[in-house]
């Protein structure tokens, strides 16, 4: 995500119009000098992976979407797009973001389980269409909006794959030496 | 008030500053690509300050293990 997607300049621009962005290390895990891992899920388009994730929230905490795992940059693309539908209905209240998840739910790739990125297209089978859906159906089933604190450890609808040693307590903004 | 336990739970202890994520002092990015697209605030809370400020949202990013030490 880091140097793939986010360093897209269309997911760029997108992200600059409508947030900002922080990055954070969630805690201890092993210095990864085995790359083979991270070369297989990059040379898939999206793997949804509990190793990373992308919370949006307000400025105040509050979430409103995540997607966890990596998302190559058409997919995380047309994903933000959705997201920023969603953060247009919060001042209408819980009801119309539960609305805009149901929306997003239904037009998770909904042409045919494929998106158009730049001239290109992209099938169901790379776009984790099934991830997406299960997720927005999720929110779109929330009675009220949670704090980042409530969900970021335990974030839903990521693999099981994860780089995080047993040790991890992930509070605050700890760095790893 | 929830928003300060929220920040308290960010901050909850120091953090070395993003950029700096060599113990041998280099001036390395944490990945190498870092700001190469996205712009990255120094820390979430200076995320929700400025996003409050220009009426954004904030997405944060958030990883496991030493994924953050590729730059060094």
């Amino acid at each position: 995500m880091r140097t793939v997607t986010f360093s897209d300049a269309h997911v760029a621009k997108l992200v600059s119009e409508h947030f900002v962005s922080a990055w954070f290390n969630r805690g201890p895990g092993f210095h990864n000098e085995d790359y083979s891992a991270e070369q297989w899920i990059a040379a898939k388009s999206t793997y949804p992976t509990r190793n990373i994730c992308t919370f949006f929230m307000t400025p105040e905490g509050m979430l409103f979407d995540y997607v966890a795992g990596y998302h190559e940059p058409a997919v995380f693309s047309a994903r933000l797009e959705s997201t920023i539908e969603i953060r247009k209905a919060l001042p209408d209240g819980i009801d119309a973001v539960r609305a805009a998840h149901r929306r997003a739910a239904e037009r998770a790739f909904a042409g045919g389980g494929t998106i158009e990125y730049r001239g290109a297209r992209y099938d169901a089978a790379r776009t984790s269409d099934g991830y997406f859906r299960a997720l927005h159906e999720h929110w779109s089933r929330v009675e009220t909006l949670p704090w980042l604190d409530e969900v970021r450890f335990d974030y839903l609808y990521g693999n099981s794959f994860t780089e995080e040693s047993r040790d991890a307590t992930g509070v605050g903004g700890r760095c790893v030496n | 008030m929830k928003t300060l336990l929220l920040l308290a739970l960010i901050q909850s202890e120091p953090c070395e500053p993003v950029t700096h994520c060599c113990n041998d002092g280099r001036d390395a990015k944490p990945w190498a690509l870092m700001n190469a697209g996205v712009r990255w605030e120094k820390t979430p809370e200076a995320a929700m300050e400025r996003a409050a400020r220009e009426k954004k949202a904030v997405m944060l990013f958030q990883l496991v293990g030493d994924l953050h030490r590729e730059g060094c």
